[in-house]
């Protein structure tokens, strides 16, 4: 008959022995470099852009675009300075996490009630938007 | 080749699950194996790499390009992990969207080679994580081996045996 189970969990303490000798700050600059990486590649989808183009833009070969969103690059001011002017946007934006990527499926079941849609336009402050 | 599916629980989280194998008559993984054979000269390199599986089981999910792409078969998932320049290691592993990732074995690459096939431990943990992806695809048309109801897990017979072909 067919095992439906998940993987057995596996541990190995020599993992999370290095593991903890990761000090604090070592794991805010993995963590900064790689969610950096993940914002400026959606940054640059959203834009269009292929890593070509993207990479047109900063007068930098697509090698290099391609190091700096492996999450493994150490940006520069300078550097963040010139992709800030490029995608149009301040600094501090390109800090800001990109949002969870899960696909959220919500279904509604709707039974021995008048079913009708109602649409809404967007709330105004400004006045009635009907 | 026979083999078990076996998450690892320190790096899987919200983002991703992480998985590696451990093969018929041993007690490890292949990424034990890796990280073994390794931690005494690259130890900075394996702490470097432990955390950046944490990063993605826990933060950002497998991200395509985190990865380096095109070390296995067309389509078949197999890639190495990305790391810094001056890094000596090659981790390979068969990434399944951004949502899981098999872990499988590596080493070091020497500066003289350009591919795997040109070096014989390179090539033997190459050759064995195709293998293995190979293994799972066909399992996963069978339905042997499904992704679990949220989409993040592996379930099924996870136990891997030539004689189930």
């Amino acid at each position: 008959m067919m095992n439906k189970k998940t993987a057995r969990k596996h541990t190995n303490p020599v993992i999370n022995q290095l593991l903890d000798e990761i000090t604090p700050v070592e794991k805010l600059q993995t963590n900064i470099k790689m969610t950096l990486a993940a914002r400026l590649y959606d940054l640059i989808t959203a834009k269009g852009w292929s890593k070509s183009e993207f990479a047109q833009k900063v007068n930098k070969n697509p090698s290099e675009i391609t190091k700096w969103l492996s999450g493994t690059q150490n940006f520069t001011i300078d550097t963040l300075a010139e992709i800030g002017v490029v995608l149009n946007m301040p600094v501090a934006e390109l800090f800001i996490p990109t949002q969870d990527h899960h696909q959220t499926q919500v279904v509604i079941n709707v039974r021995d009630i008048q079913q009708s849609i109602r649409y809404v336009t967007p709330y105004s402050e400004s006045g009635n938007t009907f | 080749m026979n083999y078990e599916i076996v998450e690892l629980e320190i790096f899987s989280g919200s983002q991703a699950t992480i998985y590696s194998v451990i093969l018929e008559g041993d007690t490890i993984t292949l990424f034990d194996h890796f990280v073994d054979e390794n931690v005494a000269t690259y130890r900075k390199e394996i702490k470097h790499i432990t955390n950046r599986l944490h990063e993605i089981g826990h933060t950002t999910g497998a991200r395509e390009q985190f990865f380096k792409h095109h070390e296995g078969k067309p389509g078949d998932g197999v890639c190495a992990l990305f790391d810094a320049s001056d890094c000596k290691l090659r981790l390979y592993c068969i990434r399944y969207g951004s949502i899981a990732v098999i872990l499988g074995g590596g080493g070091p690459k020497p500066d003289h080679i350009k591919a795997w096939q040109d070096d014989e431990k390179l090539k033997l943990e190459a050759e064995t994580i195709i293998q293995i992806s190979k293994d799972i695809m066909q399992r996963i048309h069978s339905g042997d081996i499904q992704w679990s109801n949220n989409g993040t897990q592996l379930s099924g017979n996870l136990f891997i045996s030539d004689n189930d072909e």
